[in-house]
């Protein structure tokens, strides 16, 4: 048995009991003051109210007769195969035992039990990233909602679009739409994040010293793939930027390096890591 | 001193508790699972709706209102067995008697319901028993219509699931 018939079975049943029983609380009247109101409603006194000549009220074994006998109408659905629902209209009078009749077009409800349609545009399934944050977009029946996870997608014309937030590795993304009558639908798609290769800045200088004319050092190291490297100091700089691996390496030419003097070179990533050197242009 | 608005004021309550009155115990019943205290909630709720029916009475929807206050009394354990205390009071004194009783398959439905988690149950119940649409069932929780849906989807799996139904 579906869910949906479970419960229109659950639901007809309970709303049965409530029709068939008798209410006997009745209805609260309006009084001058609220604690009496409160508790004459609970307490029943139904004695002191005559008494006072107070608005009379609905009491016990009164209800079920005083009111109205009004018809109370409860839609049952039976889900059929070959249709979305048939429905079929049960009518209880509050005094009597509840009859099932034939749908009537005046009457008769249908209760949506189709899922939306969902669809996934983007991103295809098993795409590759080396972005974090990914845009995932499709189209949903119009008017039904779209979330994944606890997060939800913003859905304008039946165009849903979230951006999600990628681990390394493989993520599967599990997109649900609901509709209006509750129905829902689910989609997954699967992606891969393969986050840039971490690499730490590391400076180092060939020799320290050179007594050729002009004065250079090589210096080398590893950064993060692609990012700009620079040398600073006194006498002359440079800059270069790391290969796809991580890898750099720049030659600095001190041209105007006093001879024999001692001075300090600089080495910084664009991150801020900073690695310091000596050089010195010797002529002894 | 009553104003003319008084008078009209009264009869539209008179007119709501009539029409909305059973299914709120309806509600109270599905959400307490109380064949006792389901009466007595939703006259307290009703109660107050009449305490206040000043205000309430000019609400597009009061019963959305009455509904928000009898789902979160029934899903309150002392609420409920506060209701249900002073329902035995009146059945021994012979002014009550409790709603019918379900069959056990029914029963079992409505008890997995009552294991959700309340918005989800008061979701389930207000789409199953009163057949309303998502938009209301937001008002009478007073969350979005998303969230309501979210509540609505989840309480449904989390049923099937429990029931062995297909969703």
């Amino acid at each position: 048995m579906s869910l949906d018939r479970r419960a229109a079975r659950a639901s007809e049943a309970l709303r049965r009991a409530v029709a068939e029983s008798e209410l006997t609380l009745g209805m609260p009247r309006r009084r001058g003051s609220a604690v009496l109101a409160f508790a004459s409603a609970f307490a029943g006194v139904l004695v002191i109210v005559g008494v006072l000549g107070v608005q009379a009220r609905w009491f016990a074994g009164q209800s079920a007769t005083t009111f109205p006998d009004t018809l109370v109408t409860t839609p049952t659905t039976v889900p059929s195969t070959t249709a979305p629902s048939t429905t079929l209209q049960t009518t209880t009078s509050t005094s009597g035992t509840p009859t099932t009749t034939a749908p009537s077009a005046a009457t008769t409800t249908t209760l949506d039990t189709s899922p939306p349609a969902l669809t996934i545009d983007s991103p295809r399934p098993d795409e590759r990233f080396e972005t974090k944050t990914v845009l995932f977009e499709g189209t949903v029946e119009p008017g039904a909602s779209v979330t994944v996870g606890k997060y939800e997608a913003d859905v304008v014309d039946g165009h849903w679009s979230i951006v999600l937030v990628l681990s390394p590795g493989s993520n599967v993304a599990r997109i649900t739409a609901t509709d209006d009558a509750g129905n829902s639908v689910d989609a997954t798609v699967r992606v891969f994040y393969d986050p840039p290769k971490e690499v730490d800045f590391t400076a180092f200088a060939t020799w320290g010293s050179c007594s050729e004319t002009p004065p250079y050092d090589v210096y080398y190291g590893t950064a993060k793939p692609g990012s700009k490297v620079e040398v600073f100091s006194e006498y002359g700089g440079g800059f270069t930027y790391a290969d796809a691996e991580g890898n750099w390496e720049l030659k600095v030419i001190f041209e105007k390096a006093p001879p024999d003097k001692v001075f300090t070179v600089k080495v910084k990533d664009v991150f801020g890591q900073k690695k310091y050197f000596e050089f010195v242009y010797s002529t002894k | 001193m009553r104003t003319q608005d008084d008078r009209t004021v009264a009869m539209d309550f008179d007119g709501f508790y009539r029409r909305d009155f059973r299914s709120v115990v309806g509600l109270a019943y599905a959400l307490s699972g109380s064949r006792w205290a389901a009466e007595d909630l939703a006259q307290e709720a009703f109660m107050e709706a009449h305490r206040k029916w000043a205000t309430i009475g000019t609400y597009e929807a009061p019963g959305a209102w009455v509904r928000r206050v009898v789902a979160n009394m029934a899903v309150s354990a002392f609420r409920r067995r506060a209701a249900e205390a002073r329902a035995l009071g009146r059945y021994v004194a012979g002014r009550q008697t409790p709603l019918a009783e379900l069959e056990p398959v029914d029963h079992e439905f409505w008890e997995s319901v009552r294991d959700l988690p309340p918005q989800q149950a008061k979701a389930i119940a207000l789409h199953y028993l009163e057949d309303r649409p998502v938009r209301e069932i937001a008002e009478i929780l007073g969350c979005s219509e998303s969230t309501a849906k979210v509540h609505l989807h989840r309480g449904r799996l989390a049923l099937a699931e429990k029931l062995g139904e297909t969703a």
